[in-house]
């Protein structure tokens, strides 16, 4: 008797909990008739127990799947377990239900399997949200690949474009400088032949229209060079700055020691950028800082580096007459000049050495004070080795 | 003699014709200078059809100069042609171009130009320029024989 209530009670337990659960528990012996139904069960097929204990479990199989049920038993009949087995089963309405299976053999005191006892899981609603899911991801690829094509042909256009303007620009050149050329040699050819009927100031204006021809003639040339800086592919390699600054040096007649002095603070660490672009902007920097200069005043030119994270910044400190402050705001813009008429330029070389270090990746400022110099620098990426 | 051989330029632009004649005026150049208007003209006298047939009137020239933007057939394909010629394969060419594009430069070269050249704009320029090929091109340098083909 005490024997009994010790055996009952854990034994009602677990009655609670099967009858509670949400899941299916449902057990059946090797001929396959359904032994118990729990309310979950019920829940789900909507068979009450009363209907359903006793009959085949092929009631609950879809007639197309009526072989699993043989498959399953021989597993079974062989000890085996099986796990979140997804399948459909039939309801009573004979509505499809989508389940998971989890089947265990039940063995009798000697290890025979006897039957099994099945967890169904409705898994309908988890089936419906993947398919949802799969649906949206597939929306998504459709979504990408249109975007992806939509990319693709605008980067033709755009490519066509940029094939375009570059043989415009090249065409600018040809078209726009072949009159120009002819402006400044016919006006030549006039000084020369008719020199002598022309008097001093007729010939000071024939000389300004020359210059002024010739002027524009380097701003296409410039611009030229601008477009096809933003355009065509930079390599990108370690560049040893203190040569190519000698170098620059050593070429220009502008910047031999007679006409300017340059210090540099040796020796200036390499960088990481384009040499024939690196080239073109600090002779441009090194250039501005002969160029403007108080009149009588000998250019003096200082070049200094500075190390920090990975980077080099190069100083260029000039004598020169400084700029105020707000033209600095637009100084790196196309076609501003700081300084008016008083000194020559096309308004194009510091534009040139912004866009030019851009590419590299670095960047490029300027501190300076009317009349108290001009302190340019660029920053790029310092070549390790 | 050097001094005989007549230079054939090919320039669509008059006024550089017009430069390029003073220029070599004031050079003192003595060589002939045969012009025609584009790169097929340029084809057709060398090759002496149509209105270049007579080879008194329009000779061999020692010296062919080519502007590279011109109607009808470009400067460069004029020089591929010449190149592909048996008997123009050696005949001194020069390309002038009023551009520098870089590829141009190294397709000319490929395509066996002997001198690539920018077009000066001034007239002090040009009269250099002019100084330069006849000291280089029409003194020092030595032509090779060229026979029509």
């Amino acid at each position: 008797m005490s024997q009994d209530s010790i055996t009952d009670q854990p034994r009602l337990l677990l009655a609670a909990i099967v009858d509670s659960s949400e899941d299916a528990i449902i057990s059946k012996n090797l001929e396959s008739i359904i032994t118990s139904w729990n309310q979950g069960a019920q829940r789900i097929f909507g068979y009450s127990e009363e209907e359903i204990v006793g009959k085949s479990v092929l009631t609950l199989i879809p007639p197309e799947l009526h072989r699993e049920e043989p498959v399953i038993l021989a597993k079974l009949q062989q000890g085996e377990r099986i796990e979140h087995f997804e399948t459909v089963r039939m309801a009573k309405n004979g509505r499809s239900v989508q389940v998971s299976l989890t089947i265990s053999p039940i063995k009798d005191g000697a290890g025979r399997v006897i039957g099994a006892s099945k967890i169904v899981r409705d898994i309908t609603e988890r089936k419906r949200v993947e398919r949802t899911l799969v649906e949206a991801q597939m929306q998504l690829q459709r979504h990408a690949m249109d975007l992806e094509e939509r990319v693709e042909e605008r980067t033709v256009t755009l490519r066509k474009m940029v094939d375009e303007l570059q043989a415009f620009s090249y065409s600018l050149s040809h078209d726009l400088r072949a009159p120009l050329r002819a402006v400044q040699s016919y006006l030549q050819i006039l000084l020369e032949d008719n020199g002598e009927q022309i008097d001093a100031s007729g010939k000071a204006t024939v000389q300004k229209v020359i210059s002024s021809a010739q002027r524009m003639d380097r701003m296409i040339l410039e611009l030229l060079n601008f477009t096809r800086l933003s355009q065509e592919s930079m390599t990108i390699a370690p560049v040893d700055v203190e040569k190519l600054i000698r170098g620059i040096m050593e070429e220009r007649l502008e910047l031999q020691p007679e006409c300017v002095a340059i210090t540099i603070a040796s020796p200036l660490p390499k960088v990481l950028g384009n040499e024939a672009s690196l080239t073109q902007c600090i002779t441009n920097l090194l250039d501005n800082a002969v160029k403007f200069v108080a009149p009588g005043v000998k250019p003096e030119i200082q070049i200094s580096s500075e190390n920090s994270d990975g980077k080099v910044r190069l100083s260029f400190k000039d004598n020169g007459i400084g700029i105020d402050e707000d033209a600095q705001k637009q100084l790196f813009q196309m076609f501003q000049r700081a300084h008016g008429t008083a000194y020559t330029g096309t308004g194009i070389g510091l534009a040139i050495v912004r866009r030019a270090v851009e590419r590299m990746g670095g960047s490029v400022g300027v501190e300076s004070k009317l009349g108290q110099g001009s302190r340019f620098w660029l920053q790029l990426p310092g070549a390790s080795s | 003699v050097k001094r005989d051989r007549c230079i054939l330029v090919a320039e669509d632009d008059e006024n550089d014709v017009t430069f390029l004649q003073r220029a070599f005026a004031r050079a003192e150049v003595r060589n002939p200078l045969h012009f025609v208007p584009d790169g097929q003209a340029a084809i057709d006298y060398l090759s002496g059809t149509g209105a270049y047939s007579d080879r008194n009137q329009h000779p061999l020239p020692g010296l062919v100069l080519l502007d590279l933007k011109m109607p009808r057939k470009t400067g460069m394909d004029v020089l591929k042609w010449v190149r592909g010629q048996e008997a123009f394969r050696c005949l001194p060419t020069i390309i002038f171009s009023s551009s520098t594009h870089p590829d141009e430069i190294e397709t000319a070269y490929r395509n066996g130009v002997n001198a690539f050249v920018t077009k000066p704009s001034g007239m002090p320029e040009r009269t250099e320029l002019a100084r330069m090929i006849k000291g280089f091109w029409l003194t020092f340098n030595e032509f090779p024989s060229v026979h029509s083909p």
